[in-house]
C-alpha cells in the first residue's frame, strides 16, 4: 500500500480511492444504431472513440426490440480507437435487409484529463497521475450476477431474465463474449451454419433478458450436423451512473 | 446518513462519491497474442473484488476471447479453439470494485 496520498473507504469499509490505482471515470457517452446485414463485413457496427492509450470500459444499456452485445475492442497504432457492437440478424439470407437497434453507451477510461474544475477534490497517484476528480462522473456497481445457459441448438436460444427492482434504466457491463456454432441439414441439399452469441435485450426499466441470438447464418452444399463453441461462465455487472 | 467517509461534490453539487458508492478503479490489462496462455499475480488484490475479462482485439465471426480466471490473487488466461473456431488477439481487463 501506498504511503502517499489519500485512502478512502465507503460505509463497508471497501476501497473507494486508493491513490495507487486511478478510478475509472466517464470519458464519452452516445446513442448509435447498430445493424447486422448477415455479412461477414456487416454483422457488426463500429463506433469510435478518441484516441488513446488507456484502455477503455464501455458500458451499454440495449434496446427492447434485439439482442445487442459488445464484440470487441479494436485499437490504431498503439491507440484504443473503437469498439465494435453487434445485434441480430434476421438469417433469411445473405447478405439480407439489415435489421437495426439502438443502443446508449459510456466509454469509461482512467482519467484522460482533468475535469478543469476549480473546485472540489484532485487525487494523484505518486507518479503525478490522477486518480480521482471530483469533477467527473463515477460508475457504481450496483451488483454482479452470475449467469449461466445451456449452450444453444438448432431452433434453441437459451435465456435468463435479470430483474433489478433497485435500479431503474441501468448501463451494463456484459462479459465475456460467447460464440457458438449450429450446423444442421436444411433440406437434402444445404446445410445452414448458425453462428450465435449472448446479448442483452431490455425488458423493462427493472430488468434485462441475458440470451443466445444468431447474429450470421451461412448456408453450404453439404450435409453436416455439428454443435460446438464457447459457453462461459458470464457475469452481467449492473451498474449505476 | 452514515457517519463513515467522504462525500465529494462537483461544482453544481452534484455528488460525484457517496459514502455508500463502489466505484471502480483500473487495476490490469495485458494484451495476448492468439495462441498465448499465461498467468499472472497480483498480490495486492487480496480480499477485494474484482471483474476480470477478456475482449477480442480483432473482429471475425469464430474469432473468440481467451478464457480468463481469477484464482486468489493469480489471473490466468487461456487460448480458445475448436474446430470451427479459434482465439483471437485478445485484451486481458481487470477493475476492482471495492
Amino acid at each position: 500500500m501506498s504511503d502517499y496520498g489519500l485512502l478512502v473507504k465507503n460505509n463497508s469499509e471497501e476501497i473507494q480511492i486508493d491513490s495507487t490505482y486511478r478510478n475509472l471515470s466517464l470519458d464519452e457517452s452516445d446513442t448509435d444504431t447498430i445493424s447486422n446485414n448477415n455479412t461477414d463485413a456487416g454483422y457488426y457496427a463500429s463506433i469510435d472513440i478518441a484516441d488513446s492509450v488507456l484502455v477503455p470500459l464501455i458500458l451499454f444499456q440495449p434496446n427492447t426490440d434485439y439482442f445487442s452485445m459488445v464484440s470487441a475492442y479494436i485499437k490504431s497504432g498503439s491507440n484504443f480507437a473503437s469498439f465494435n457492437m453487434a445485434t441480430e440478424c434476421d438469417g433469411s439470407s445473405s447478405p439480407s435487409g439489415p435489421q437495426t437497434t439502438s443502443v446508449n453507451w459510456r466509454s469509461y477510461r482512467q482519467n484522460r484529463a482533468a475535469s478543469g474544475d476549480s473546485y472540489g477534490l484532485l487525487v494523484y497517484n505518486a507518479a503525478g497521475e490522477l486518480c480521482f476528480d471530483s469533477g467527473k462522473s463515477y460508475f457504481k456497481v450496483y451488483s454482479v450476477t452470475n449467469v449461466s445457459l445451456s449452450a444453444p441448438a438448432k431452433a434453441t436460444f437459451p435465456s435468463t431474465d435479470i430483474t433489478h427492482a433497485g435500479i431503474s434504466n441501468p448501463f451494463y457491463i456484459l462479459t465475456p463474449v460467447s460464440y457458438y456454432l449450429n450446423m444442421y441439414p436444411l433440406d437434402a441439399t444445404f446445410t445452414n451454419m448458425d453462428a450465435k452469441m449472448v446479448g442483452l435485450k431490455k425488458l423493462s426499466s427493472t430488468s434485462v433478458r441475458v440470451g443466445w441470438s444468431l447474429f450470421r447464418r451461412d448456408r453450404i452444399q453439404a450435409q453436416l450436423t455439428h454443435n460446438e463453441g464457447l459457453n462461459p461462465a458470464m457475469k452481467l455487472i449492473i451498474c449505476d451512473i | 446518513m452514515s457517519d463513515y467517509g467522504l462525500k465529494v461534490f462537483d461544482a453544481s453539487e452534484n455528488t460525484t462519491l457517496d459514502t455508500t458508492d463502489k466505484i471502480t478503479r483500473f487495476r490490469y490489462s495485458k494484451e495476448v497474442a492468439a495462441d498465448a496462455s499465461s498467468n499472472t499475480t497480483l498480490a495486492d488484490i487480496d480480499g477485494l473484488s474484482s471483474v476480470e475479462f477478456s475482449i477480442p482485439l480483432e473482429e471475425a465471426t469464430g474469432k473468440c476471447p481467451h478464457s480468463v480466471v481469477r484464482s486468489g490473487t493469480t489471473i490466468t488466461w487461456a487460448a480458445q479453439s475448436g474446430t470451427y473456431y479459434d482465439s483471437a488477439n485478445s485484451l486481458i481487463f481487470l477493475f476492482l470494485y471495492t
